[in-house]
């Protein structure tokens, strides 16, 4: 290098490592966390006693990041380069469609990554959907179509990747069509319907969500579904309505898109009754001359039900909305109360998180909603047999019916014994194979033995044979 | 962990202490790279910095003694110092490094044999210690030999081992090849500039390169077997053979741009290992520093290749044994190691080594690259299984359809710039760029210094900015 080149390279080279730094010291602050909607990592405290803590450097260079200045600039380069001279996603979360339209990559081929069979899910549907409806209550079931599948055409070069998800789809949207859900409404055709008459796409091209005009149907269909006649689309208010985007600010590049906005406006007034941790509110509406749905209803919601919280409130007396998000590890079970306050749960959940919400977990739901609503189910009382060992005989069963048998302990007993709880049921063979069990406390403070069983079996034993065991009730639902 | 690549490296450690170590007189400069350097290393190893305490004060000790004695021709003390030192330090290595992988293999064996188990906690891994531990012994060893003098200020010797830009890292610089410069060495714009051109030319190679290369063969290397075809597993492959040439000599080549920076001169790492045109070759272009370390360390006191044929073949193994271990306690690494020892024997026996007037360089080159690219399957691999998995994948000829994953991380930035290298990695084999984009003169060079540092460090600053860094390859070594 030539003396005078040297000068420059050098200069440059500190000028690049020092303007970040000497910009900050003169007050500019990051708008990078506007992006991701955050707070700036908070400052490490106590300096001098973890001067040895490698976790300290950490804080300290996690406050750093979030503060230095020209990130934003950066990040738009970054993302401008991918997007315009690559054609490619700056970020790998978000799969680039064409007409510049966004795809989450997670629900365009998550359940690829993760397969979980369509009918375990359904299974679980059918499940709940049968103990809530033998105690006198409604379950309306609604899932919110992903973008893709609404808009296939519009995932260019990315659509060969959703095949086995559109595999998955057709499975899933046919056995939830077949199955024993009367309330279940189907807002995959829906929304194609409503893509085929609407004047505007009704999914945000740059977002993961559908519009308002989507939410105003989703609305329309479910009140029409817990009373026919009840909507009324002269409530529907429009105006001009511009978004971010959570996929573009995702990759970098949020772009505000302007879209009509559908209220909405009826003559009632939703008051917020109660709030829990922030998870859990309870509504209630007062308006005079204005028709409601009088029963209570559960809500539960994420993302694209949280599009309709501001519609369908109004049409609903008495309502209580718990958001996914809220629920304590994803667990329906941590508000089987509320299930039992509630006379219609209407519990919507987007397409792509249907395998993670109702595969594991979700099979303890109908167990648990079995010891809280043991009172209000049809139930027969069983006495024990002639066999050995403490069982009990069972009837025969219809062979499509979900058979339960709960077994009362008493609220005295402890975690230990509770845990060494185990079951068995003979088979129509006379064979004995051990069931599943849930020990599961009920509301009324009961501790309750739900096993599960199936059409074939015969009798039902639990162990240890010294527990104090009271009611024995068969629950066929 | 801090690394050159991230933010808080860039543009707050760097430019402060480069301020700093401007600011102060002459006489204190040691002082402060010595405090920033035991900075840095705690900054990623936290409280193991008390490790590298340990390393410092034994080797200072028994350096002071191997001088004493080699001045008195005292040859029990020297052999003292020459023991303490090696034997120190082997045990650090041995017992940080490979204690849970020598447990895990006995309890593993006592379970499958029944002979019980040992009761263990696994030990965390001190950073950087299979550098610093070789780095620290060279320098008594290299007093033995009388190949340098004694270092008699103790914070000379502390800044000798610890100097931050190749301490977690490498080069593993040879006390001989920096001992004069530990103490009297200039930095001016000269040195400065040489340093800034190395230093953008490094982090382009990672930030820009390697990182690209890596999410491809991250994407191949986590497919489950099922999922794992032959284009599959030679595009991952492909991608490795990148990912880890471009990640580690970048991180050298910003090692030797930091040194050159304060006015240090280290030794090169990397010379187009995959020009080579024998194994042999091959361990002449990569990880030059730790080579020549085992090479005079090792080699030539096993006897090196004047024992007698077979014992030259069985220091090629032992030597190459180790060096596969050196880089992990795991049977991946140990085969990996064995591979190569092969290798040179069978070149060895067969007379492939490199000479100058060798015909069908191409074809050779091409070989010695794929042989290389089979030993990457195993050093990268998980497991033995895996590595298996991998080769039944690469030579089933089978399946030429990417996984999904594959296929969403085969953007086409990532496929621009992993062809780009690849083509780049099989340039003619004189033409080594970091040197030469120091010391070019000439428009081209010129061109070449603004174009690839200057829009490539633009890339890189905003590939860095958006978080989009990964820490290199070689710390977990």
């Amino acid at each position: 290098m030539r003396r005078p080149d040297k000068t420059v390279v050098v200069a440059a080279f500190i000028a690049w490592l020092t303007i970040p730094l000497l910009l900050m010291m003169l007050g500019v602050e990051s708008r990078f966390l506007e992006l991701e909607k955050r707070s700036p990592a908070s400052l490490p405290s106590n300096a001098v006693s973890r001067l040895a803590d490698s976790l300290f450097y950490t804080e300290v260079a996690a406050a750093f990041r979030d503060r230095v200045p020209l990130r934003v600039p950066a990040l738009g380069l970054d993302a401008w380069i991918d997007l315009e001279i690559f054609g490619d996603s700056p970020n790998p979360e978000v799969l680039i469609g064409s007409d510049g339209w966004l795809f989450d990559r997670q629900s365009v081929i998550g359940v690829c990554e993760k397969p979980i069979q369509p009918r375990r899910v359904v299974a679980n549907f059918v499940e709940i959907s049968r103990v809530l409806r033998a105690s006198g209550r409604r379950f309306v079931v609604v899932v919110a179509p992903n973008k893709e599948a609404i808009y296939p055409e519009r995932l260019g070069a990315a659509g060969p990747l959703a095949h086995c998800a559109q595999e998955w789809r057709q499975e899933i949207r046919a056995l939830l069509s077949s199955a024993d859900l009367p309330d279940y409404i189907d807002l995959w055709g829906a929304m194609e319907g409503l893509k085929a008459r609407a004047n505007e796409d009704i999914y945000w091209p740059h977002d993961t969500h559908w519009t308002s005009e989507s939410a105003i149907e989703v609305s329309r269909l479910i009140v029409e579904q817990l009373r026919p006649g009840l909507w009324d689309d002269g409530v529907v208010r429009s105006r001009p309505h511009s978004s971010p985007g959570d996929l573009a600010s995702k990759i970098g590049l949020p772009t505000s898109i302007e879209r009509t906005l559908y209220e909405v406006e009826r003559d009632v007034r939703v008051k917020i009754v109660a709030r829990k941790k922030g998870r859990l509110r309870r509504l209630s509406t007062v308006g005079k001359n204005q028709r409601r749905f009088k029963p209570n209803v559960l809500s539960i919601y994420d993302s694209f039900g949280l599009r309709y919280l501001g519609m369908l409130p109004q049409f609903l007396r008495r309502s209580t909305w718990v958001s996914w998000r809220g629920l304590p590890n994803g667990k329906l079970t941590s508000i089987i109360d509320e299930f039992v306050r509630a006379n219609v749960v209407v519990l919507e959940s987007v397409e792509r998180s249907l395998a993670s919400r109702f595969s594991g977990s979700a099979r303890n739901v109908p167990a648990h909603l079995i010891a809280a609503l043991l009172d209000e189910l049809p139930r027969t009382a069983l006495a024990p047999s002639a066999l050995p060992d403490g069982a009990f005989d069972l009837p025969p069963a219809g062979t499509d019916s979900s058979r339960y048998v709960v077994f009362d302990i008493g609220p005295l007993v402890d975690e230990a014994t509770a845990l060494r709880i185990r079951a068995a049921a003979q088979d129509s063979d006379g064979t004995w194979g051990h069931v599943a069990i849930h020990v599961v406390k009920s509301p009324q403070g009961e501790r309750r033995v739900v096993v599960r069983l199936s059409a074939t079996a015969r009798a039902v034993r639990i162990r240890p044979p010294k527990l104090d065991v009271g009611d024995v009730s068969l629950v066929d639902l | 962990m801090v690394v050159f690549s991230s933010i808080e490296f860039l543009f707050l450690f760097l430019p402060l202490l480069l301020g700093l170590y401007r600011l102060v007189p002459r006489r204190f400069e040691n002082g402060v790279l010595l405090l920033a350097s035991l900075l840095f290393y705690t900054w990623s190893g936290g409280a193991f910095v008390a490790i590298l305490a340990v390393s410092i004060v034994v080797d200072y000790f028994a350096g002071w003694l191997v001088a004493w004695a080699r001045d008195h021709d005292h040859r029990r003390a020297l052999r003292l110092g020459v023991g303490l030192s090696v034997s120190v330090n082997l045990s650090l290595l041995a017992f940080f490094k490979y204690a849970n992988f020598f447990v895990q293999q006995f309890n593993d064996l006592g379970a499958t044999l029944g002979l019980g188990t040992i009761a263990w906690t696994n030990i965390g891994l001190p950073i950087g210690i299979s550098f610093f531990t070789f780095q620290s012994m060279s320098y008594t060893l290299d007093l033995a030999r009388g190949r340098a003098e004694h270092l008699r200020s103790p914070l000379d010797f502390a800044l000798y081992v610890a100097l931050f830009p190749q301490l977690i890292c490498g080069p593993i610089v040879r006390y001989h090849e920096i001992a004069a410069q530990i103490r009297d060495r200039h930095s001016r714009l000269d040195e400065m500039a040489e340093g800034a051109v190395r230093f953008l030319h490094g982090l382009v190679k990672k930030v820009v390169v390697a990182d690209a290369a890596g999410a491809l063969a991250d994407a191949v290397f986590g497919l489950p077997s099922d999922q794992l075809n032959t284009a599959t597993a030679w595009l991952g492959v492909s991608a490795y053979t990148l990912q880890i040439y471009f990640d580690f000599s970048g991180y050298s080549d910003m090692a030797i741009g930091l040194g050159r920076l304060f006015g240090f001169t280290f030794p090169e790492n990397f010379r187009r290992p995959y020009s080579a045109i024998s194994i042999t070759d091959f361990w002449r272009r990569w990880h030059i520093t730790l080579s020549s370390w085992l090479r005079d360390y090792l080699y030539i006191p096993l006897g090196g290749s004047h024992g007698g044929v077979a014992a030259t073949y069985r220091n090629l193994v032992i030597v190459f044994l180790l060096t596969g271990f050196w880089h992990g306690a795991n049977w991946t690494f140990l085969v990996w190691g064995a591979f190569h020892g092969v290798l040179l024997v069978i070149e060895r026996v067969t007379g492939q080594r490199p000479v100058e007037t060798a015909t069908f360089t191409g074809l050779r080159r091409l070989m010695v690259l794929l042989l290389v690219m089979l030993g990457w399957v195993i050093f990268r691999a998980d497991s033995v299984t895996h590595a298996v998995e991998l080769y039944a994948a690469m030579f089933s000829f089978s399946g030429f359809d990417l996984a999904p994953v594959v296929a969403v991380a085969m953007t086409h930035r990532v496929a621009f710039i992993t062809a780009l290298a690849s083509l780049v990695v099989l340039l003619p084999r004189d033409f080594v760029a970091g040197p030469q984009l120091v010391s070019g003169r000439g428009a081209a060079f010129t061109m070449g210094r603004v174009v690839w540092l200057g829009c490539g460090a633009l890339i890189a600053t905003t590939l860095i900015a958006s978080g989009n860094f990964s820490p290199f390859l070689y710390f977990q070594f």
